[in-house]
């Protein structure tokens, strides 16, 4: 019984299993590789280091000015998140509850912006940046990043929020709260699933963006992790310190995989419910 | 169902995320379509209308030509390279097949790294030298395979297929096996009991009801093949000799060199070409939508 189980659909291992090493091979040689000494690096691409290397890690952090980096993009997606999933949730629950002339419109103008590829408008939005004065500076970038991510944050929420039942609030209201204050005391910790999955991928895309941060920052003290390390990268063609490098890519890599770790079923959740809306 | 009351929060709530999103999002855009008809070149604001003349000379320039064949090669193999294993996973993961909850997990991993990570990480796996897929190959005595995978013009392209790939599959998986287990089982036990099994249980039940998913999917792909820009601009930066150049890299290519007219024309183009792309996707693909 117990066997049949195991041997379950047991032709798919053999494409399955090939999947699972071109996974996991690369992320566990950039583990070992990123302590291994440029010259074992140079000699062997498969072999173990001789000694763990952390120096490594302390070169990239320190002199390679990955700290700097590391601390804009917390910064930068702190800051953007909180707001994207505030006024997100605002503009949701307003437009899931109420239904006034030009409700409809607006909603379809946020879903909208999801299917607009961020291409097309980022040579204006250069410019305006430079006239705002808000080009190379964080807070420019966190005001873009809030913009862009709204249309995702409201088309989850908004779904979320029409399945709460009016009732809820009126009830709140009934007893001396304001709606603005029956939204904030009783509406929105009921939507704490909802929102720790928006938050989620808001999360990941913020943390992982490259093109508006490319563009939109040039000052090497102001970069968030994704530009600083490719910019270094770059450099490093000419300087050939690889095993920093890969040090520096383990560090931008940790906090997503320890997110990934903690809230493994979010994710999961978070994709199928996208399958099921979309 | 609007009362008065009801006036201040409306407003107070969709007011700082609307005003923002005007700005950022909606504006630029807007705007670019604008510009794409003026010349536009250098640090000064001064335009001079041009009409379409930024098109005409994008249809005459063979860089443009050469990076639209990449972005055909991208919307032709991506679905190939990505949706293929991905649905023969999500068959997997349907038939319970051991280990299937530890596949989806690693499996989706790759999707969630930075992009950065992915293009030099994968930079590092395709070195010449020092690479661990070509050493790999010499490791098995398949020296003949070893090549500068990102330095030959011939093969750079068909090589960024492969950690575009890498990123999608996992995240693929779980949007097709969601679609699969919402086919309820008593379909499929009343086509066996008809005598339907294997390859036409596939066919004649999963394919059809599966065809809305499959259909977003692909549009979702082939849309992703037109975008494409962080992992070829890190990988390759267009190169060598224009060899993977996009219409993404080559427009911020032209931002670069401060072409603004001409390299906003390009953006427009691809929103265009976006568009098309999905209308002619959709149209397509439609079929009558099965109710169950």
């Amino acid at each position: 019984m117990l066997l049949s189980r195991l041997l379950r659909g047991w032709p798919y291992q053999i494409l399955l299993l090939p999947y699972l090493f071109a996974v996991v091979f690369p992320m566990i040689w950039l583990g070992y590789s990123s302590l291994k000494t440029n010259l074992e690096l140079f000699t062997s691409a498969w072999a173990l280091p001789q000694a763990p290397r952390w120096d490594n890690y302390v070169r990239a952090w320190s002199k390679a000015g990955i700290s700097q980096y590391f601390l804009n993009s917390v910064l930068v997606t702190g800051f953007s998140l909180v707001f994207t999933l505030l006024l997100g949730a605002m503009i949701a629950y307003a437009l899931a509850r109420f239904s006034f002339p030009g409700s409809q419109l607006l909603y379809s103008l946020f879903v909208a912006g999801m299917f607009i590829p961020s291409f097309i408008g980022i040579i204006p939005l250069f410019f305006l940046m430079k006239d705002l004065g808000l080009l190379n500076t964080r807070q420019g970038l966190i005001a873009v990043y809030i913009a862009t991510n709204l249309p995702f944050t409201i088309f989850v929420l908004h779904g979320f929020f029409r399945t709460l039942p009016s009732e809820l609030a009126d009830a709140a209201e009934v007893d001396g709260c304001s709606p603005i204050g029956a939204f904030f005391k009783v509406i929105l910790p009921l939507a704490r699933s909802g929102l720790v999955v928006v938050a989620i991928f808001d999360f990941m895309t913020i943390w992982n963006e490259y093109l508006y941060a490319l563009v939109l920052i040039s000052d090497a003290k102001l970069r968030t992790l994704p530009v600083g390390l490719a910019n270094l990268y770059v450099l490093s063609r000419y300087n050939a310190d690889w095993t920093e490098m890969l040090a520096g890519l383990v560090i931008l890599m940790i906090p997503t995989l320890i997110v990934y770790i903690f809230f493994q079923n979010q994710f999961r959740e978070g994709v199928t419910l996208g399958a099921q809306k979309g | 169902m609007f009362p008065k009351r009801y006036y201040k929060l409306v407003f107070l709530f969709l007011t700082p995320g609307l005003v923002l999103y005007l700005i950022f999002v909606v504006y630029p855009t807007i705007n670019a379509f604008i510009i794409s008809f003026f010349n536009w070149r250098g640090v000064s604001r001064q335009m001079t209308f041009a009409g379409l003349g930024n098109y005409r000379e994008l249809f005459q320039d063979p860089v443009l030509w050469k990076a639209l064949e990449h972005n055909a090669f991208f919307a032709l193999v991506f679905p190939i390279a990505i949706l293929v294993p991905a649905f023969i996973f999500a068959l997997a993961f349907q038939s319970k097949v051991l280990g299937a909850n530890l596949y989806r997990i690693v499996f989706l991993f790759p999707n969630l790294m930075s992009v950065t990570v992915v293009a030099i990480l994968w930079s590092f796996l395709y070195e010449p030298t020092m690479g661990p897929i070509n050493s790999g190959l010499r490791l098995i005595g398949l020296d003949s395979l070893a090549r500068p995978w990102l330095g030959d013009p011939k093969v750079a392209l068909p090589a960024l297929v492969m950690p575009i790939a890498w990123i999608n599959i996992g995240f693929y998986v779980l949007i097709i096996h969601a679609g699969l287990i919402n086919i309820p089982q008593d379909l499929y036990d009343a086509a066996a009991m008809d005598g339907a099994y294997g390859w036409k249980r596939f066919w004649y039940i999963t394919i059809p009801l599966l065809w809305e998913v499959i259909t977003i999917v692909t549009i979702y792909v082939v849309a992703g093949a037109l975008n494409e820009f962080s992992i070829v601009l890190i990988m390759t930066n267009g190169g060598p000799s224009r060899a993977t150049e996009l219409l993404t890299t080559y427009m911020y290519k032209m931002f670069l060199s401060s072409e603004y007219g001409y390299g906003t024309a390009i953006g427009v183009l691809q929103f265009v070409l976006c568009v098309f792309v999905l209308v002619f996707a959709r149209r397509l693909m439609n079929r009558e939508a099965i109710e169950f």
